[in-house]
């Protein structure tokens, strides 16, 4: 044991060799993290253009209703499906990779096994976008695509969690860092989510009563022990690394490490308040929910204390603007989840567009945000070039900002109001629906917003690929505070 | 190197500990209904689902009818459901003992559909509503399903299944537009979805 | 079906807490609480070390030093 832990002694390892060494495993990442984020990006963009449709469908019915594929029920889960798996998941997946390397301070090994897994996923994603636009979604959320499509996402997790666990051995000596501790538990948390979720409702399916537990035990790990460990665990690295001071407390991230794992797999079944489940059932997912305050508050303070006193660098950082601005958004979200679970509250906003609005707070806001930092992070160091145009960038920025800021507080206002007509039976089902049209109105603004925030990101990810404007400076110390001069990779 | 196994252990086990009571108790408990027959009447509880129903069903599941119809009438104290006149009595697991997928739903974007065989038992209702929503229920934001209806010209007699009562104008002089096989199963599941009749657990309340 | 319901209840619960247990001797046993420091800092190393930030937009260079907490940490 005390072997493996000692470390080299500062004064062999000069900062010269640290830098090769970083730069040597930043490359080694290059092929399976562009794969990953490039077909990501294209994910992104083509659910963008769905969520679009879908939206303008809830304005103007009649648009596009001839053709079965363009039916609204299936570009929505069309939608859902392409940015949950085509581009989260593949952003996430893209992320982790390079952090696994970084964090366990090897080169990355096996890539074959993980451009296999981009292959397989890619396959995957395509054949279950067109699977639901041709009609064989199954209607089950989050788990609408078809059988021939989840068996090759099912073989694409399986070879990206054995290669993690293999990277895992072959780290070299010290701490283990707390990120490492998230990523290797979203890496086996969820093979295991995805394929218990679908054998159950999708390849041997059990009785329906039990299905919409199983569905919602799914639904909600999805996000609780997939993305939410892989965002926190890039947001663990990179505001202490762009800052350049360590983490608040390194303690309450453990703690909120094993809270979120004991407390998130529970919340599940908040998703069905009321409806035909023992009340057992759903009050444990109650008090599951709200004991999701430790984590999150821990957390909370954790990285509020990290950036306190240095939050200019908002203005200077595009990944840690985009990174606090996610971090922020846990926060939020979680805050309101854990509201929404309370069952006086959850009777208006059950049923509502009120938890669209909570979805994409926290898929969005969180989530989406925290991996478009990290990209910026991530990819100038991969290809070895620096962002072509820091106006995109900004441009970028406040497009998806605002764009994800006004998507979530008008289907909060038009949720409310909604749930609030829905609750009262004097009001009839019909003004219901119309308290919510113009903010299903303004929601479509939003989305225009959003697509064209996501359109410029595609744009400034293309010119950085072809390397595009001038060479600046290092990417490994591009924008250093310490006034060193540049000097060229010597690798 | 005695940090590997434990990690792995323990992020298994807090996992194992939802998976037992999320989908291991919920498919024990929840699983395993058998139907009910009713003494006073002879009946079948929950009914069988006629062939026809029964692709009908997988025919909601396709065009994804589930993003904006739920199929549960919540307990009291939970909403409207019941004062809404959505059922007779809220919806229990044994309701949806022979659903699959089960479509119980999370959003009320249109109005709940647990028992709408009960609340509109018209074939023809529904074969209007599906073709244009806005003829039958004014202000509604559904789509039309067209794509599951055909227009074609109109052959000696008018056929018993065209669909009447649409505005003039919806096909041309000498068309009439009739139902695929898709549509007539899809109705023909939305009329067997009635979930008022009485079980041990849940009992019909009095009127 | 009450008694399989508290069994598997305290099933859960056993899992809950032994696991809980379990990770936080570990945890004690081979230091990951006792080098707090160590652990918040691994990611950071002679070449990129405490107080060097990482990251700026390419046309607009850190012009402000880190105000608070960096220099705190260099020891």
């Amino acid at each position: 044991m005390s072997a493996t832990l000692t470390q080299a002694h500062p004064s062999t390892v000069t900062p010269e060799m640290e830098k090769a060494q970083r730069a040597v495993i930043d490359e080694s990442t290059r092929l399976p993290v562009i794969l990953f984020y490039g077909s990501a990006i294209f994910w992104l963009l083509t659910g963008s253009l769905l969520a679009l449709l879908a939206s303008f469908k809830l304005n103007e019915p009649s648009l596009l209703n001839q053709w079965g594929w363009l039916t609204f029920g299936r570009v929505r889960p069309a939608h859902l499906n392409a940015v949950v798996y085509g581009w989260a998941s593949a952003a996430g997946i893209g992320t982790a990779l390079w952090l696994m390397a970084r964090l366990c301070r090897t080169p990355l090994r096996h890539s074959k096994l993980l451009v296999s897994a981009a292959i397989f996923w890619n396959i995957g994603i395509l054949l279950g976008t067109l699977g639901i636009l041709s009609g064989d979604g199954r209607s089950i959320e989050w788990l609408e695509f078809p059988n021939y499509s989840s068996f090759m996402l099912f073989v694409a997790f399986g070879l990206i969690a054995v290669w993690a666990v293999i990277m895992f051995r072959f780290r070299q000596p010290g701490h283990v860092y707390v990120s490492q501790w998230y990523l290797l538990a979203a890496f086996l948390w969820f093979p295991w989510l995805y394929s218990t979720a679908n054998l159950l409702l999708n390849f041997e399916p059990i009785q329906g009563g039990a299905q919409g537990a199983v569905n919602w035990w799914y639904g909600h790990n999805a996000l609780g022990l997939w993305f939410t460990p892989i965002g926190l665990a890039t947001a663990y690295y990179l505001i202490p690394k762009v800052l350049g001071r360590p983490i608040h407390s390194y303690y309450l991230s453990i703690l909120g490490f094993w809270s979120l794992a004991l407390f998130y797999s529970w919340n599940g079944m908040h998703h069905l308040i009321g409806g035909p489940f023992p009340a057992w059932l759903v009050s444990a997912s109650v008090v599951a929910s709200v004991m999701m305050f430790i984590p999150v508050i821990t957390t909370a303070i954790n990285h509020h204390m990290t950036v306190r006193g240095n939050f200019e660098a908002l203005k200077w950082s595009p990944t840690l603007r985009f990174t606090v601005f996610g971090a922020m958004c846990y926060t939020l979200a979680s805050l309101q989840g854990i509201s929404m679970a309370i069952p006086s509250l959850n009777k208006v906003t059950h049923f509502t567009h009120y938890t669209v609005g909570h979805a994409h707070l926290g898929l969005y806001a969180f989530f989406t945000m925290i991996m478009f930092g990290a990209m910026y992070y991530i990819l100038p160091r991969v290809v070895g070039w620096e962002w072509p145009s820091a106006r995109l960038i900004r441009w970028h920025f406040w497009l998806v900002a605002i764009g994800i800021g006004m998507m979530v507080v008008v289907l909060t206002l038009g949720g409310i109001l909604q749930g609030l007509a829905l609750l009262d039976p004097g009001i009839t089902f019909m003004a219901s629906l119309d308290y919510t049209k113009p903010w299903l109105f303004l929601r479509s603004v939003s989305g225009v917003l959003l697509t064209a925030g996501h359109i410029v990101f595609a744009v400034s990810f293309t010119l950085l690929l072809l390397k595009a404007g001038s060479k600046r400076s290092e990417p490994t110390l591009f924008g250093s505070d310490q006034g060193r001069q540049p000097e060229p990779l010597n690798v | 190197m005695n940090r590997m196994p434990v990690i792995v252990t323990g992020i298994f086990l807090t996992f194992l500990s939802s998976w037992v009571g999320l989908v291991a108790y919920p498919y024990l408990a929840l699983g395993r209904y058998t139907p009910v027959t009713d003494e006073a009447t002879g009946d079948i509880n929950p009914p069988p689902l006629s062939g026809l129903a029964e692709r009908g069903q997988q025919v909601y599941a396709s065009a994804g009818c589930i993003y904006c119809h739920s199929q549960q009438v919540r307990q009291v104290g939970y909403g409207s459901d019941l004062e809404r006149g959505w059922g007779a009595r809220p919806t229990v697991a044994r309701d949806y003992m022979r659903e699959n997928p089960v479509f119980l739903g999370t959003m009320r974007t249109g109005p709940d559909l647990a028992n709408i065989g009960a609340r509109q038992p018209s074939v023809m209702w529904h074969h209007q509503h599906l073709y244009q929503p806005g003829v039958v229920s004014p202000g509604s934001i559904m789509p039309s399903y067209k794509y599951l209806y055909v227009t074609r010209p109109i052959e000696g007699q008018r056929s018993a299944e065209a669909i009447d009562l649409l505005p003039p104008d919806t096909a041309p002089d000498g068309y009439e537009i009739v139902p695929t096989a898709e549509a007539e199963a899809l109705v023909a599941y939305l009329l067997s979805l009635n979930r008022n009749y009485p079980l041990p657990e849940a009992p019909e309340p009095p009127q | 079906m009450n008694t399989v319901i508290y069994i598997l209840l305290a099933a859960g619960l056993l899992f809950f807490g032994g696991t809980t247990l379990a990770a936080f001797y570990w945890a004690a046993k081979t230091g990951q609480f006792r080098n707090l420091e160590d652990g918040a800092k691994s990611i950071f190393d002679e070449d990129e070390p405490v107080g060097t930030a990482t990251d700026a937009f390419a046309d607009k260079q850190a012009d402000r030093p880190l105000r608070r907490g960096a220099m705190a940490f260099k020891s």
